[in-house]
């Protein structure tokens, strides 16, 4: 019984650590180039610019240092569709070495504020729709005209089956 | 009999128009009406078109220049008096542009057929089975490959040195111009592949109406489209330069005289530009899919839906509406999977599995018998 409860919580020791013992963000990554912060969920976290979001060997080694920016998506400052995207969870052993900034991702509702940050720039979003989609909808990576921003994990947690997607738009 | 060539007619008619859409009609109806009770009728359309295309540019480009400018290799030698040497400038420049080599395009067509394609189950019996099935499978290829191999052999000099002014009675003077060699290549837009490419889409609506109690209605829809695009570019560009310029290598010996040698300013410029090798463009276009007319459930005339500001993709279509361009990146089939795969969910149940096995056996099970020891 001990064993059980001691993996148990071996497992899920980061995602408990999420909701009781929340760290403070790095405040130097404000600092950084390109930044993203969610203050509702406690994001704070550094965007890695251009990757290829259909190359898995690519964006999972990218993954490790932040969340992506899907390359062939538009940037803060370019008027088109934004998308980025990072883990919601991971195989247990590798849980706490990737980022799972978007664990929380699921609790934005509408009205919540989204700040960017891009070489002294900031960009406000402002959350405006919710959608679980299936994982061959890529028209969302392709349809970039809109200028807005969307934000993608993976639901349900721990799983890969569908893909939720949150809206922005920006706030002018 | 009848249903089968009635059935089979239709089919041919419908498949006719979806290959030539430039036929005159206005719209296409498929339609199962005015059948009696407890009649079985089917219609099955399939229609499948694959268009491929295969283009591939090999270039072999060779340029040799040699240029030379030369107002040196003078010579006054022996001479009684006063030999003096005073030469020209001299300039040579060499340019080569190769620009625009191997790019291929393809604009295939896309976007919406004016003909509407309306599926109509209308006025059957009661009891009967009525039954459309369309399928409609787009396939569109686009491979490109472009190869370029460019090389640029150079030889350019300017001279206005190499004088001689040897044994004279006198007063030598030397003065040399100034040499400039100037290289210039420019090798641009080399190999490009650019593409417009989608499919063809139908305004469909399905009407299901006037049918009677107890029939069975269905229209069954699947569309497939697929664009495979490949784009492959090699470029090996060779630029050789052998640039000179010489005011120097001047000699005056033996004289009985002052000597004096000027030389000009020797100047070589070489710029080399290589833009814009390999690169592709795809734009993916489609029809902007307005929403099937559906009918209401239980049948009666169609309902337009309301169009929605982000409308989902909906049937069997892989590339959806107005796709944007992707430079440079390959389309996958899936969002990035930024989720655990099903490991967590396993050993989370092996835990709690664990956990409950332990339970039972600790608080569960009977008391343990006495033990008995062997003497």
């Amino acid at each position: 019984m001990a064993f059980s409860l001691f993996l148990l919580l071996f497992i899920y020791y980061p995602l408990i650590q999420l909701y009781l013992f929340p760290q403070q963000p790095d405040a130097s990554i404000k600092r950084s180039d390109f930044y993203i912060e969610i203050p509702k969920i406690n994001v704070l976290s550094r965007v890695i610019e251009d990757v290829d979001p259909f190359n898995e060997a690519e964006y999972r080694k990218e993954l490790e240092r932040g969340i992506a920016q899907a390359k062939g998506t538009y940037l803060p400052d370019q008027n088109g569709t934004m998308f980025l995207f990072a883990h919601s969870s991971d195989l247990p052993w590798r849980i706490t070495r990737y980022n799972i900034d978007f664990f929380r991702l699921p609790e934005l509702k509408n009205g919540d504020i989204i700040t960017i940050g891009r070489k002294g720039k900031v960009y406000k979003y402002k959350v405006t729709e919710q959608k679980t989609v299936n994982p061959s909808e890529v028209n969302y990576l392709l349809n970039t005209k809109e200028k807005q921003l969307i934000l993608q994990t993976c639901v349900p947690i721990g799983t890969s089956l569908q893909r939720l997607l949150v809206f922005a738009e920006p706030i002018l | 009999m009848f249903k089968k060539i009635f059935a089979a007619c239709l089919s041919l008619i419908f498949v006719g128009f979806l290959f030539n859409t430039q036929a005159a009609a206005d719209e296409i109806v498929l339609s199962i009406s005015g059948n009696g009770g407890g009649s079985d009728n089917s219609v099955a359309v399939a229609a499948n078109t694959t268009t491929t295309v295969t283009q591939t540019n090999n270039a072999d480009v060779s340029n040799d220049v040699s240029s030379n400018a030369n107002t040196g290799d003078n010579t006054t030698s022996s001479n009684n008096g006063e030999a003096s040497i005073t030469t020209g400038d001299a300039t040579s420049t060499t340019s080569i542009n190769n620009q625009g080599i191997n790019s291929n395009y393809v604009d295939d067509s896309c976007g919406c057929v004016d003909n509407p394609l309306n599926l109509k189950i209308s006025g059957n019996g009661t009891d009967s089975v009525n039954n459309i099935d369309t399928g409609v499978n787009n396939s569109t290829n686009a491979y490109q490959s472009n190869s370029a191999q460019i090389t640029n052999n150079v030889n350019n000099s300017a001279n206005t040195g190499y004088n001689t002014a040897n044994n004279n009675n006198g007063n030598v003077v030397i003065d040399t111009g100034n040499a400039l060699a100037v290289v210039g290549i420019k090798n641009k837009n080399i190999n490009f592949g650019n593409s417009t490419i989608g499919s063809v889409m139908e305004m469909i609506s399905v009407s299901i109406s006037g049918n009677g109690d107890g029939s069975i209605n269905l229209v069954k829809l699947l569309f497939d489209n697929s664009i495979n695009y490949e784009n492959k570019n090699l470029a090996i560009i060779f630029n050789n330069v052998i640039n000179i310029a010489n005011t120097g290598g001047n000699t005056a010996n033996n004289n009985n005289g002052a000597v004096l040698i000027a030389t000009g300013d020797a100047v070589s410029v070489v710029n080399i530009a290589n833009e814009n090798i390999n690169g592709s463009k795809v734009n993916l276009c489609d029809c902007k899919i307005t929403p099937p007319v559906l009918p209401p459930p239980g049948g009666g005339d169609p309902i337009i839906p309301p169009t929605g500001s982000q409308p989902s993709p909906s049937g069997g279509s892989s590339i959806t509406q107005n796709a944007g361009s992707v430079l440079g990146a390959a389309i996958g089939t899936i969002l990035p999977a930024t989720g655990g795969g099903y490991l967590l969910l396993l050993m989370t149940i092996f835990c709690l599995t664990l956990f409950l096995v332990g339970g039972y056996l600790r608080f569960g099970s009977g008391i343990s018998p006495p033990v008995a020891y062997a003497v």
